[in-house]
């Protein structure tokens, strides 16, 4: 009944319907441009035309999609949605209203996230269906291996699915600290920015024969959040382990705050 | 453990924000069917413990029982409650806004729904989004929320906080009518004195966290009369003057026109008054106590830099 609520007021916001159509149009408008760059008339790299360059399938243009989505926009509208649940509902005493019934506070917390999963799997079917449709229709099925081939596409997607948990109990826990959803936000980038300058750091210092800092990647924000990359570069169980623990700890860490929390 | 008989019971209840104790060591019991005042000045500690009575802030001692049962979450399925201004998903309609408190409650149905809105009179409003309610609807539709559980106990926290003069009478009257009519014993704070001695037959006043008076509102206004003032209208001043001055427990403190006078009776009762007049010869026309208003419970009771309105 909570999750419905919960899913009630998502789909009604701004930001829930914004992130279906932006999903929506990610799907479609990713095969439309592979579309178009292969059509590019004249268009040769070294007297090879790029249609006969790029050969491309639904798959691909699914696997592509995927990019597109996860390349900061779709996270980034999950993760306004969950600041505006949790940290907006605090700033705008709506919150309050949902504590004085006969829930436990972890319950509460648990609807808001399987509410905001739920969007997530929603966004992901519908950047998942255009692009597979569409790159069918335009492009055909794979030459061969079509069952692999799809199963490996959609493990991709389950494991973007499992990246999304972890980016939505990251906001959730920064909600209850920082009761502004503007401020989630731009507390989330900062901390991704953060984390990418760690990384280049870590990358610089391998560069420069200082190996062992490759054992420190796990322990970056974006190493476990990344693990959906694995369908095209090879799963990494390690991205796999750092998501758990990341999921682990964030959602312990807002357990915990949230129980002790007083609401005003 | 249960104690039926009371709606609320609260034992010892203790909040502090740092060094200062904004509720200390509060008692409470609301009986069912009570129309129960809560009074005291603004930051008294009235909105701090109706919030750790709702499990909203933490409590750092004490027990609170409501209906009988002391787990706070299942104790809460017996409590509609309304928080200085009610908030609601501005968004959604008034309806939405309701069956979203129903699931959350893990009850009430369509028609519960369609029974809080009749009872405030927003039934015909239901459909439209909250944001384009005034203040006074949206406190009503708040008391719809609470009411949408049908909850035995309702505890509201100045409801009438920001609405004109009709908007607060329209509260106080449905409130009245939800504790006679509809059995809900309803637990109100305030700091408007005339609005819990108009609307509530029980009320505690608490001041710097504690509680400094309770009891039944009548009852506390006797109590606070040492002396009793009555008004006379007399036949003949200055014969009654003279039989009143020999009496002693009596003192004239004013004089109208036509015959009126304003006497204190100490340990005096109002009936000896009456019977010593009309043996003097002075014919009584009216005799009129004057019952002392809860604002003078109320004066006696909190620190003079109080706020009050």
């Amino acid at each position: 009944m909570m999750v419905v609520a919960e899913l009630r007021k998502t789909f009604t916001k701004g930001s829930g319907i914004a992130a279906l159509v932006v999903a929506l149009l990610v799907g479609m408008l990713t095969a439309a441009a592979v579309y178009q760059v292969q059509h590019m008339e004249g268009a040769s790299i070294n007297g090879t035309s790029v249609s006969e360059l790029v050969t491309v399938d639904a798959v691909q243009i699914a696997g592509y999609a995927l990019r597109v989505r996860n390349f900061f926009v779709l996270p980034m509208f999950l993760v306004l949605g969950m600041a505006s649940s949790v940290a907006g509902e605090l700033s705008d005493r709506t919150l309050r209203e949902l504590l004085v019934r006969p829930v436990s506070r972890g319950s509460v917390l648990f609807a808001k996230l399987t509410a905001s999963g739920i969007l997530s799997v929603i966004t992901l079917v519908l950047t998942l269906v255009p692009a597979f449709a569409l790159g069918a229709l335009l492009f055909g099925l794979p030459k061969e291996e079509v069952s692999t081939q799809i199963l490996k596409v959609l493990a991709a997607y389950g494991a973007s699915f499992l990246a999304d948990l972890g980016w939505l109990s990251i906001a959730m826990t920064v909600s209850l600290f920082i009761h502004s959803a503007g401020g989630v936000v731009v507390g989330v980038v900062f901390g991704l920015g953060l984390d990418m300058a760690l990384r280049a750091f870590l990358w610089a210092l391998e560069k420069i024969g200082a190996e062992k800092a490759a054992m420190l990647r796990p322990f970056t924000l974006t190493y476990g959040l990344d693990a959906w990359q694995g369908w095209s570069e090879g799963w990494e169980p390690g991205r796999f382990v750092s998501l758990t623990v990341l999921l682990v700890a964030t959602l312990t860490v807002a357990l915990a705050r949230f129980r002790r929390m007083d609401v005003l | 453990m249960t104690s039926e008989v009371s709606a609320l019971r609260v034992r010892g209840l203790t909040r502090r924000f740092g060094g200062r104790v904004a509720v200390d060591n509060l008692d409470l019991e609301v009986r069912h069917g009570d129309l129960y005042g809560f009074l005291g000045p603004n930051g008294s500690g009235k909105t701090t413990a109706i919030r750790c009575i709702l499990g909203l802030i933490r409590s750092d001692g004490g027990t609170i029982e409501i209906c009988g049962v002391s787990d706070p979450i299942r104790a809460r399925a017996e409590v509609g409650s309304v928080v200085e201004t009610p908030r609601f998903h501005e968004w959604m309609s008034a309806r939405a806004n309701l069956e979203v408190a129903c699931a959350y409650a893990g009850r009430g149905a369509a028609a519960d729904v369609d029974y809080a809105l009749d009872r405030v009179g927003l039934k015909d409003r239901s459909k439209e989004p909250v944001r384009g309610f005034s203040l006074g609807m949206k406190q009503r539709l708040g008391i719809a929320r609470a009411l949408v559980t049908r909850p035995r106990l309702l505890i509201l926290d100045e409801p009438t906080n920001g609405l004109d003069p009709r908007g607060m009478r329209e509260i106080r009257e449905l409130l009245k009518d939800l504790c006679r009519k509809d059995g809900l014993t309803v637990f109100v704070s305030s700091h408007l004195l005339a609005e819990i001695e108009q609307m509530c037959n029980r009320v505690a006043i608490i001041d710097g966290g504690r509680l400094v008076s309770e009891g039944l509102v009548a009852t506390l206004k006797q109590e606070d009369q040492t002396e009793i003032l009555v008004d006379l209208g007399i036949s003949e001043r200055p014969k009654a003057l003279e039989i009143l001055e020999k009496i002693p427990g009596i003192r004239v403190v004013g004089e109208g026109a036509e015959g009126r006078l304003r006497v204190a009776l100490t340990g005096v009762e109002v009936a000896f008054l009456n019977r010593s007049l009309l043996m003097g010869g002075v014919e009584v026309n009216a005799l009129v106590p004057i019952v002392g208003s809860l604002e003078d419970v109320y004066l006696a009771n909190t620190r003079q830099e109080a706020s009050l309105i």
